[in-house]
């Protein structure tokens, strides 16, 4: 997490232009440009503005951003509720459609099904989500006549409004999501039912359904959990185009703006929350497979 | 047993991750709940799409137009413009100019008050305008020739002038000269305090900014309260208005029959104070010859080009001037479109085998980079090479703007009140001065222009100066851009001015 942040940090100072540019833009002068600079302390050498970076990190000090004014932790914390539950709800869509699509597909397969399947894997990775997003969003307010755009309305205010403000945004995501996950469960099944001790397991007499539900669903969970982890993650700071074309204040907008803004606190702090996000993800990811999942193989090592 | 035990665990944490950043979201945004619009009362929240932040809301410390479009409605000016740029009464009630030109006296309003309720008189606006004058402060540098400001006594504000500037008064119209509370100077950024019709209730960024009415503003008001709903994509605003959960958007000329011949929605298309063009470096390989530069205006269909890239709405210009201006002078037609003599032109300058040169396009403003792929492609046409780049805003800054690394480049820039600062940065020493012009003629006009008390002589002088530029074309002038509002048929009152500034205490709904 250390060096993605020093590598943040060098390539913010390295590609051209800086904040204080960007703030005056067209009207810039160089008097008013060294006014900017040393208001925004970009007048520093590169290490003392490392240096002083880092010694505020120490005291779980982001700083302040220097496009919002505002407290980069906040800044964070604010968006956080959001991001999260758009990443936490397209998953949880995509999940739920991969595994009932993915399962009959492959337990029917070379059906209809099947076929129907493989369509939703090719549209998901070629539709682009900008498009989407904006076909959509026409659709919503020609045909169903409700606007979504711009009345983003926080979880604090009223639960069924937020859920309501952000459903296409997590739609247009978890259709983006259910293409990937779709295709291992799918895979990972049908590797599970070619598996010697799935056929014996008919053989001993289970019906076919248990066979499949209890046993060959369970081992084929890892491969599609991992996969989510790796998503969520992903969602977490990258769904900045979605996030735009909704107005919706997430953390992936925060970030786009952050850079463009040469805003070097807070990308820092965002690049520092999402490397950490991910490290976290790919802890829980590792727990819920060893503990939850296959506690048969966990219990195995112990012996 | 063990696995329901983890499985609750997780989702004790997701609760908690959920739930934390759902309270932090409460303490900001404490009062901003949905500013709600009941049917059948009259309307009193007034609500703009925008598509970005204001970069924080102290006018002395930004340069950003989203600031002065919210910071105009929170601060007063001692002066105000009207919509054609005559100088109206707004903190100040009346001035007086001294015969020597160099002494202006304002008279603050009675009973001013900012919005903490301090008193705004006479010592709080000189107070605000030292550090407006300050080096701390973003303008400093347009406000240098001011020696002294000083309160005279309660009422009455005097500022002194080391050189003469006749258009002096028109710098106090600025948004960005604007009167704060220097008690709360520290904070103005995110918490501002001004004497204006509306005060800042609450500011989530990249979600909505809302404005309420300043209860110690004592002129007329209209409305309750002014929401900026922060959208980046168009589409979203035109189903945002369509939907109705925002009243004012600003479209391109491309969306506006979606809202021609519908009661329901008001159309509001006038061209801005400002101006766009393909900026041309005098300094460069080529383009140092005035027939080249004869020739690239020669070789553009500027009404083509127009029509391509803003769908025909813009006004056609021939030199460095907003067409909104009363000093603007028609200086179109001078080099019509003609290939053919572009192509001879070059060959008199000694490029009968081409000329090939670098443009460079600002890739978030993707009106220039439409327009500079149009140019190019009409400049091949008449037999110049057109290497195009598309850089990002900050390289563009850094390595065309300021390092003036370049052959063309296509922006925009914004208008002022009067002719010397609008046209100060052709001046051969000026920082400003990207397109490397150097005419000893121009400069010692600008010179002439600050001298000059009367309006008739100094309109002449900067008829002069439109008339220089455009014979000696350090650029294409392209046009002056027409922006395009649509608010819904029932909202009145709203309309741009030649300065960036909203009367938001003028909306009302009807």
């Amino acid at each position: 997490m250390l060096l993605v942040s020093i590598i943040t940090f060098i390539a913010l100072s390295v590609i051209p232009g800086n904040a204080a540019l960007i703030a005056l833009g067209t009207e810039a002068s160089a008097a008013s440009l060294d006014a900017v600079s040393s208001d925004l302390g970009l007048d520093q050498s590169f290490s003392s503005r490392l240096f002083s970076y880092y010694k505020g990190l120490l005291s779980l000090d982001f700083g302040t951003s220097s496009y919002f004014g505002q407290d980069v932790w906040t800044l964070i914390l604010q968006r956080l509720p959001l991001t999260v539950s758009l990443a936490l709800l397209s998953l949880l869509a995509a999940f739920i459609l991969s595994m009932l699509l993915g399962c009959a597909a492959a337990i029917y397969r070379e059906s209809f099904i099947d076929a129907f399947s493989r369509i939703i894997v090719q549209l998901s990775a070629s539709l682009p989500s900008f498009w989407l997003s904006l076909l959509l969003l026409l659709f919503a307010s020609r045909v169903l006549g409700f606007s979504q755009a711009g009345s983003y309305v926080s979880m604090s205010e009223s639960i069924p409004l937020f859920l309501k403000s952000i459903s296409l945004a997590v739609i247009v995501l978890a259709v983006g999501e259910s293409g990937p996950l779709l295709r291992i469960v799918r895979i990972s099944m049908i590797g599970a039912m070619e598996e010697d001790w799935f056929t014996a397991c008919q053989v001993k007499g289970l019906s076919k359904r248990k066979a499949v539900f209890s046993y060959a669903l369970r081992s084929a969970l890892s491969a599609p959990v991992s996969l989510m982890g790796l998503q969520l993650a992903k969602l977490l700071g990258g769904t900045a185009i979605v996030e735009s074309i909704f107005a919706l204040p997430g953390l992936g907008r925060l970030f786009l703006t952050a850079v463009e803004m040469r805003d070097l606190n807070l990308v820092q702090g965002i690049v520092i929350f999402v490397s950490f996000a991910v490290v976290m993800m790919n802890l829980l990811t590792d727990l819920l497979l060893r503990v939850v999942i296959n506690p048969l193989s966990a219990s195995e090592d112990r012996k | 047993m063990k696995r329901t035990k983890i499985f609750f665990i997780f989702l004790i944490i997701a609760a908690l991750l959920v739930s934390c950043g759902g309270s932090e979201e409460t303490n900001t945004s404490s009062s901003s709940a949905a500013g709600g619009v009941n049917s059948g009362e009259k309307r009193t929240t007034v609500r703009m799409a925008v598509a970005v932040d204001p970069d924080g809301l102290d006018p002395h410390m930004s340069a950003s137009a989203s600031t002065f479009q919210v910071t105009s409605s929170i601060y007063e000016t001692l002066v105000s413009v009207d919509e054609s740029g005559n100088i109206i009464p707004s903190l100040a009630e009346d001035w007086q100019i001294s015969p020597d030109g160099l002494t202006l006296t304002f008279d603050i309003r009675d009973g001013a008050v900012f919005s903490n309720g301090n008193i705004c008189d006479a010592a709080a606006a000189a107070a605000s305008f030292n550090r407006l004058i300050s080096p701390e402060s973003y303008r400093s540098g347009d406000y240098s020739e001011i020696e002294s400001v000083r309160a005279l006594d309660e009422d009455t504000l005097e500022i002194k002038f080391s050189s003469l500037n006749t258009s002096a008064l028109s710098l106090f119209a600025y948004p960005w000269s604007a009167v704060v509370d220097v008690s709360s100077a520290d904070s103005l950024r995110t918490v501002p305090v001004g004497s204006g019709p509306f005060m800042l209730e609450s500011w989530i960024p990249q979600q909505k900014l809302t404005l309420v009415r300043n209860p110690h503003y004592s002129g007329g008001n209209h409305i309750e309260r002014v929401e900026f709903v922060f959208m980046p994509d168009m589409t979203s605003q035109v189903t945002a208005l369509q939907g109705g959960s925002v009243d004012i958007i600003q479209i391109t000329g491309d969306l506006v029959g979606q809202f021609e011949n519908n009661d329901a929605y008001r159309i509001l298309a006038l061209p801005v104070n400002g101006i766009q063009l393909m900026a041309m470096n005098t300094a460069s390989d080529g383009l140092d010859d005035i027939r080249v530069r004869q020739a690239v205006n020669y070789a553009v269909d500027k009404e083509s080009l127009i029509d391509a890239v803003w769908y025909g709405y813009g006004e056609e210009i021939g030199s460095h001037f907003p067409v909104v201006l009363s000093e603007y002078k028609d200086e179109n037609g001078r080099y019509p479109y003609d290939p053919d003599k572009a192509r001879q032109l070059l060959i008199e300058a000694g490029y009968e085998d081409g000329l090939t040169l670098d443009m460079y396009l600002p890739k978030n403003y993707q009106e220039y980079v439409n327009a500079g792929l149009v140019i190019a492609n009409q400049l091949e046409a008449a037999g110049i090479n057109v290497n195009v780049s598309i850089v990002e805003w900050a390289t563009w800054l850094s390595d065309i703007y300021t390092g003036r690394n370049y052959d063309l480049t296509v922006v925009g820039h914004t208008g002022r009140l009067d002719a010397y600062s609008l046209l100060s940065r052709y001046r051969s020493t000026a920082a400003e001065n990207y397109f490397n012009y150097d005419n000893p003629e121009f400069d010692s006009l600008l010179d002439e222009y600050t001298a000059c008390v009367d309006e008739e002589e100094r309109k002449e002088i900067a008829f002069r100066m439109q008339d220089i530029l455009s014979e000696d074309v350090p650029a294409l002038y392209i046009q002056d851009p027409i922006q395009i509002y649509v608010t819904r048929g029932d909202l009145t009152g709203f309309t741009i001015f030649p300065i960036n500034i909203f009367k938001f205490n003028e909306v009302q709904f009807i």
